[in-house]
């Protein structure tokens, strides 16, 4: 055998090459994307309510996120449109956000530790997805009325609409949950973003 | 963006899989490797294989970042690391000897070898990776191949001898 193939046949063991691995590869990249696009977007939409929450649409692009909680989460819309949505919730750290004295590293990896706990376990059904939109569309009010003309960003609508509706909602009863857990402003904390796809 | 580290991912895996320790440190970098070129979307090449060798570039940035600091988990790659867990494929025995060979060359030297042998670059592509001119990686990998041929001559002239 030639020194050629000698060296090829060197190369050290990798994971076999597969259709799962080529799926949790694809989610990978989306992931990635929906993970550095999130505040980009969240800064031109200039929600003011969303900054502070958090929240994060990503399904104009229809991101597909691998993240912290096992498995994606079904979801039907009000239209009839299937869809799966992921919640990711990590220490603000991971998101290049400095560490503060209130929050040093330890402290925000345990409130990501429990955000993520919630987020396992939470009861999607218990959403109310008309009350949710309806109060997604009342932030989205208030935003664009604060955004200078010309600078605003299109109402959402259909699937993004309700699915970012409904992640407001998970971020909001999360913040409660943190809160009273003894995380005293949780968004200092824990970054938290929302990805989706719908068929 | 996407269509490029879709092509190029498995590719980017293999090559942290064969610079770690642990397998599972490979996902974190590729994740890592992923955000950095999201990132810098607005400087993606045009062409496809320059995007390519961009992304390979930011590769070696980010493993070598990871040799100087600590590397934290990143919760985006916990699907990849779990996945590296279960998929490993077993490592052939007779492909040891040599790559012991390989590892015991000159860094400089490795290197370029593992490029070109492991991870499918010319030697063009494995020198801009490396930083440097065609014509001293030429150099430089003749001269690893003169010494891997010479180690494993070595290597394999007692077992000749034994059976005698």
């Amino acid at each position: 055998m030639d020194l050629d193939e000698l060296l090829r046949r060197s190369a050290p063991p990798s994971a076999r090459h597969s259709p799962a691995l080529d799926r949790t590869l694809d989610r990978l990249v989306v992931a990635t994307e929906a993970h550095v696009r999130a505040p980009r977007r969240l800064r031109r939409f200039g929600f003011v309510a969303a900054a502070t929450t958090g929240v994060v649409g990503l399904g104009t692009v229809g991101a597909v996120a691998a993240g912290l909680v096992p498995g994606w989460v079904p979801w039907a819309t009000e239209s009839g449109r299937s869809c799966q949505m992921q919640f990711i919730a990590q220490p603000r750290g991971d998101d290049g956000e400095p560490a503060t004295v209130e929050y040093p590293a330890a402290d925000q990896q345990r409130a990501a530790d429990e955000a993520r706990r919630f987020l396992a376990d939470f009861d999607y059904r218990s959403i109310d997805t008309s009350q949710a939109i309806a109060q997604w569309q009342r932030s989205e009010d208030a935003a664009i009325a604060a955004t200078v003309p010309g600078e605003q960003q299109p109402r959402l609508d259909g699937a993004d609409l309700e699915l970012s509706a409904v992640g407001r909602v998970v971020w909001l009863r999360l913040q409660a949950h943190l809160e009273a857990e003894g995380f005293t402003r949780p968004a200092d904390a824990v970054g938290f973003a929302q990805a989706w796809r719908c068929e | 963006m996407r269509s490029a580290l879709r092509s190029a991912s498995a590719d980017l895996l293999r090559y942290f899989e064969r610079r770690v320790r642990d397998l599972e440190d490979a996902a974190d970098l590729l994740a890592e490797t992923m955000l950095q070129a999201w990132r810098r979307r607005d400087v993606l090449p045009a062409e496809d294989e320059r995007r390519r060798m961009w992304l390979f570039t930011i590769a070696a940035h980010v493993l070598a970042n990871q040799r100087r600091a600590v590397r934290r988990r990143s919760a985006l790659a916990e699907q990849l690391r779990s996945h590296l867990q279960q998929e490993s494929a077993s490592d052939p025995a007779e492909a040891t000897a040599v790559r012991d060979a390989v590892l015991r060359l000159h860094a400089a030297q490795r290197e370029l070898v593992m490029l070109i042998h492991w991870d499918g670059f010319t030697i063009v592509e494995a020198a801009e990776l490396l930083g440097l001119n065609p014509s001293t990686a030429r150099s430089r990998y003749a001269a690893a191949r003169e010494r891997l041929s010479e180690a494993l001559t070595d290597a394999a002239a007692p077992a000749s001898a034994g059976r005698t």
